[in-house]
């Protein structure tokens, strides 16, 4: 599956390439809102997990941006941290899939992702 | 001669000017380019830093122990204990003080984003980089903030080898290190870490008592012992802690002891005992409550009506409906609501009420009617 990985913490990043790449799928990584953007206009993904809090453009504005314009055809998983259920709430509003919270497990969201990955190849 | 000197004299200081202008110039220049260089010196050995401490960081967030194939052993654990490897050029800038302070920062933020395994395997990679031992340094000296770090490091990293540190410094004088300790030794030691309850001398803030209700929600519960000697204990906060404990894990068993509350000289303690009654309901307290309302506080006494809502019978018709001449504008409108809650017979009293028709009563009414649809 091609996902676009948005979070502007360098480890962050890294540590989410890491995990889903060793699951076989094609990463393209953004460190903040605006690339983000950009590379979802670029190269379509099929899925996108955006951290909330990053430079430039937030992840609730991608979650309105590519929900707006591609629909159900690029989902979008929320990245919060704890207590943020007001956040999480708004982003389900503005159409996001999913949502997981910090800290979380790599393996889980590797779980997670690969469910999603083999509902969409049905 | 004289022509010539004057001229040499005009002459000569615009060059002697210039000249020291230059060095000045060509000084400037030269500490700039080096200064220059330096930081990008810095910056290169800094990005190295961070390439270096990051893959070490990955490799334990991502660390799987060897299964030995025989799923005894694995569940036992009993074989030696394997550990992240690390390399020796970390090993080598482990001697840098600087380094140790970033890689310590690094592998903070990043147990901070993750959990299970991965958060296991970054305090097992704490301890084995002996950033413990940094953690400990921090902690003998007398700055307080960094004594506070410490401490909230200890507990964060799961450092269970330095838990019993925690005890000295739970009733420390300063209020921000007493926080970090008492809520580390609830990382370690679950509700048993409550017992620093007991002997705690200073007042425990609101926003401590909501940091320690925080750890605790994060518990599996348990029946912990111990609140029936805080909800007696001189330090009235603990009082206060002990009656949301009480409130929040429904210790119904504990319903006497809440009742001795009410008798307590402090009002803020009083106003929590009645606020619990909410939990634990129980007909008793009610003519307990009855007999209170005139002794308490405006607040204690909107908080009795509160929880006469829920509690209050046929009985208390006659105590709430005098309550709907009161002055207290909140006092009527909670009466009204508990006249209201106590069934056909309280709704009947309060229609049959000579003031019903006038303003505010009636609006109150309409609103409690509202409510009850």
């Amino acid at each position: 599956m091609k996902i676009l990985i948005a979070e502007d913490d360098e480890l962050m990043l890294r540590t989410l390439e890491f995990r889903l790449k060793r699951d076989g799928h094609k990463i393209t990584l953004a460190r903040d809102g605006k690339a983000a953007l950009e590379a979802v206009e670029k190269d379509p993904p099929e899925m996108i997990i955006t951290d909330i809090m990053m430079p430039y453009s937030t992840g609730m504005e991608i979650v309105g941006s590519v929900k707006q314009k591609y629909g159900d055809k690029i989902k979008v998983m929320i990245l919060s941290g704890m207590g943020q259920e007001n956040v999480i709430l708004e982003a389900f509003r503005l159409g996001a899939d999913d949502y997981i919270t910090k800290p979380f497990s790599p393996n889980e969201l590797s779980v997670r992702i690969n469910r999603y990955a083999l509902a969409m190849s049905k | 001669m004289e022509l010539i000197s004057d001229f040499s004299s005009e002459a000569t200081w615009p060059v002697i000017m210039a000249s020291i202008f230059s060095v000045l110039i060509i000084g400037l220049v030269v500490y700039i380019v080096i200064y220059q260089h330096f930081i990008r010196l810095r910056n290169a050995r800094l990005a190295r830093w961070d390439s270096i401490a990051e893959s070490l960081i990955m490799e334990a967030i991502f660390f799987e122990k060897k299964s030995t194939k025989d799923p005894m052993l694995d569940a036992l654990d009993i074989l030696e204990h394997e550990e992240v490897r690390v390399p020796k050029r970390v090993d080598n800038l482990m001697k840098d003080r600087a380094f140790r302070r970033r890689i310590m920062d690094k592998i903070v933020a990043a147990k901070r984003n993750v959990s299970g395994t991965a958060s296991e395997n970054l305090s097992s990679l704490f301890r084995k980089l002996g950033l413990d031992l940094d953690i400990l340094n921090m902690l003998s000296t007398s700055v307080w903030y960094k004594q506070a770090t410490a401490l909230e490091l200890i507990g964060f990293m799961k450092l269970a080898s330095h838990q019993h540190l925690m005890g000295q410094y739970v009733d420390d004088q300063s209020g921000l290190i007493r926080m970090e300790a008492q809520n580390a030794i609830l990382r370690f030691s679950g509700f048993e870490g409550l017992h620093f309850l007991t002997r705690t001398r200073y007042s425990l803030s609101e926003w401590q008592q909501i940091k320690l209700l925080d750890e605790l929600s994060h518990l599996p519960h348990e029946d912990f012992k111990g609140i029936n000697d805080w909800l007696v204990s001189e330090n009235d906060t603990v009082v206060i802690l002990a009656l949301k404990l009480t409130r929040i894990y429904h210790r119904f068993e504990l319903f006497q002891e809440v009742l001795k509350c009410l008798d307590h000289t402090n009002p803020e303690v009083r106003f929590h005992a009645i606020s619990v009654l909410k939990a634990l309901p129980n007909p008793d307290a009610v003519p307990v409550l009855v007999q209170l309302f005139p002794r308490e506080t405006v607040s204690n006494q909107i908080e009795i009506l509160k929880v006469l809502q829920d509690i209050a019978s046929d009985t208390e018709i006659g105590f709430l409906s005098e309550l709907l001449y009161d002055l207290e504008f909140d006092i009527r409108k909670e009466a009204t609501r508990a006249l209201f809650k106590t069934g056909p017979a309280g709704k009947e009293v309060l229609s049959q009420y000579e003031g019903a028709d006038a303003y505010p009563l009636n609006r109150i009414i309409a609103h409690v009617r509202e409510e009850d649809r």
